[in-house]
């Protein structure tokens, strides 16, 4: 995966992903017993806003919370009432640990699964992703009973070094709800980028080489291709903060908005330039190759240890409030908050900077735009929170005497 | 229950400081292979009666959030019965991890023990 970014990054991002220094000193394995080695090891060329954002998420402990926060995401994601990742125990096998819960079972953290136990024991005996639905939709009475009891539920396997070390669950309580194919397809996505957060879990080492590398050279390869994504990035990010605020995000989402704004075009390291400075519209398999890029971010953040939730989150950052979006079509509150917050950004900021293929809207025009546009392509109080953050952004810009620049 | 060989680093006690309040002391690495013994221990006590007790972590030096989802499960369980949790940390990374997941809106963290037994007694 990392071999066709390699021409772009170099030798200095690309060696570094999944490059974990080990915490040495058993006395103080935390999040901080690693900042000096890696530190005095990579001095970063321009440490811009990723680095100082790298270390900040390393500090804040948010790279040890990552399993909490991706059971939270699946069910937003799945509309499920109920989440869990369940890992293998190396010590006592065949059970297996509750490590994350999110809903009904939250309590159940830190409880053993014996072999083959639920739905996600199952997953880790046969090592596929499963679905149980109710009325009849599987092929076993047993499974049958249990659906009809428990209402739909899905579990995908979570895998790293050639093996399934664990599973994700989703449960529904409601009696006529079904996992779909696609949505099961879903699922087995953030299983994936679960599995990068479970291997560090286990090994309880710390990432900040990696993900500062990342940072600064994936932000040296956007801007030394196309000098606008990285302007663009940085400006999604300030205007995503004060909308995330307004919103009353709490600090694990906070954090995830500003490193998901950062870093949400990150899969156009993969566009070629004559696509991204094409002046007029894409048509046919130029708008696919376009279309890749939220997929192909997430593709390459899940790999870096402490980013797999801000990977889902960039993943999603192009799906619509009305469904019609991609590469999940995943609609409404189903697609995480933060992900709304940076469309709605990602849009404003687009539209009010020079394009290849048009020129900069007036303000107001763009406002217009998101205004007209909520309910349909952006949530609707996203919008209304974007609008506020600008008007009162441009009351005080007005009042210093500047003019207002987008 | 003895410590798992498995887990050299973690270890777990447990005393009854008066007819109230119980701790238990949890030490080196409280991680996801940890937390089951974590959680059947808390879990005895509050099925033994115990209502008021103090987890004190002030010798961990390793918590993820799975160690974290046992202590919030504890205080569901014990919220349940009318019981009250509160924990015993001095450790700046582990404070960070609580603030990060708001756990510090929901259970009282104190530096030291003899400040979160007198945050039980007050708190009845």
């Amino acid at each position: 995966m990392w071999l066709w970014l390699r021409p772009f990054l170099g030798t200095h991002g690309a060696m570094a992903v999944r490059t974990r220094a080990r915490v040495t000193d058993p006395g103080r394995a935390g999040s901080n017993g690693v900042s000096g080695i890696a530190q005095a090891a990579v001095e970063p060329v321009a440490p811009g806003r990723g680095a100082i954002l790298a270390q900040s998420i390393v500090d804040s402990g948010y790279s040890q919370i990552v399993l909490d926060r991706l059971v939270k995401q699946t069910c937003e994601v799945m509309d499920a009432d109920q989440s869990s990742i369940v890992v293998r125990d190396r010590f006592r096998p065949p059970t297996a640990i509750v490590v994350a819960a999110h809903g009904a079972e939250e309590d159940m953290v830190g409880s053993r699964v014996g072999r083959g136990e639920g739905i996600a024991g199952r997953v880790l005996e046969l090592g596929r992703p499963i679905a149980v639905n109710p009325k009849g939709a599987t092929s076993t009475p047993t499974r049958r009973r249990e659906a009809a009891r428990a209402g739909a539920r899905a579990a995908a396997p979570i895998a790293w070094s050639g093996r399934v070390w664990g599973a994700l669950a989703a449960a529904t309580t409601e009696s006529r709800r079904r996992f779909a194919r696609r949505e099961v397809r879903t699922l087995c996505e953030l299983a994936d980028a679960a599995a990068g957060a479970l291997a560090q879990a286990e090994s309880h080492e710390d990432s900040l080489m990696s993900v500062r590398e990342l940072l600064d050279a994936g932000a040296a390869g956007l801007d030394s291709r196309d000098g606008y994504t990285a302007r663009h990035s940085e400006e999604v990010l300030a205007l995503a903060r004060v909308v995330g605020e307004h919103l009353g995000l709490e600090r694990a989402a906070l954090i995830e908005l500003e490193l998901s704004a950062l870093l949400h075009d990150l899969g156009k390291l993969g566009v070629p330039e004559a696509i991204l400075r094409k002046p007029g519209p894409l048509r046919g398999e130029q708008r696919e190759v376009i279309n890749r890029h939220p997929a192909q971010g997430a593709e390459l953040l899940k790999a870096i240890p402490g980013l797999e939730a801000v990977a889902t989150i960039v993943r999603f950052h192009h799906e619509r409030w009305d469904g019609g979006g991609y590469p999940d079509g995943l609609r409404a509150h189903r697609i995480p908050l933060t992900s709304r917050i940076i469309a709605a950004c990602d849009a404003y900021h687009a539209m009010t900077s020079d394009r290849p293929y048009r020129g900069a809207l007036p303000p107001e025009h763009a406002m217009r735009e998101l205004h007209a546009s909520a309910g349909a392509q952006f949530d609707p109080r996203v919008v209304d929170a974007l609008l506020q953050v600008l008007t009162s952004n441009k009351r005080t810009n007005t009042t210093k005497g500047r003019a207002h620049d987008a | 229950m003895t410590p798992s060989a498995t887990h050299v680093f973690f270890h777990l006690s447990d005393e009854a400081i008066d007819d109230e309040v119980h701790v238990i002391k949890g030490g080196g690495e409280i991680d996801l292979h940890a937390a089951p013994e974590f959680r059947e221990r808390l879990h005895e006590l509050i099925d033994a009666g115990e209502r008021r007790l103090v987890i004190d972590i002030s010798e961990a030096t390793f918590i993820d959030s799975t160690a974290v989802g046992v202590l919030m499960g504890g205080l569901k369980r014990l919220g349940s019965v009318g019981g009250s949790l509160a924990v015993v940390c001095d450790d700046d990374n582990v404070l960070k991890i609580f603030e990060i997941m708001g756990v510090d809106w929901l259970i009282p963290i104190r530096r030291s023990r003899d400040e979160a037994i007198s945050t039980m007694a007050r708190a009845g």
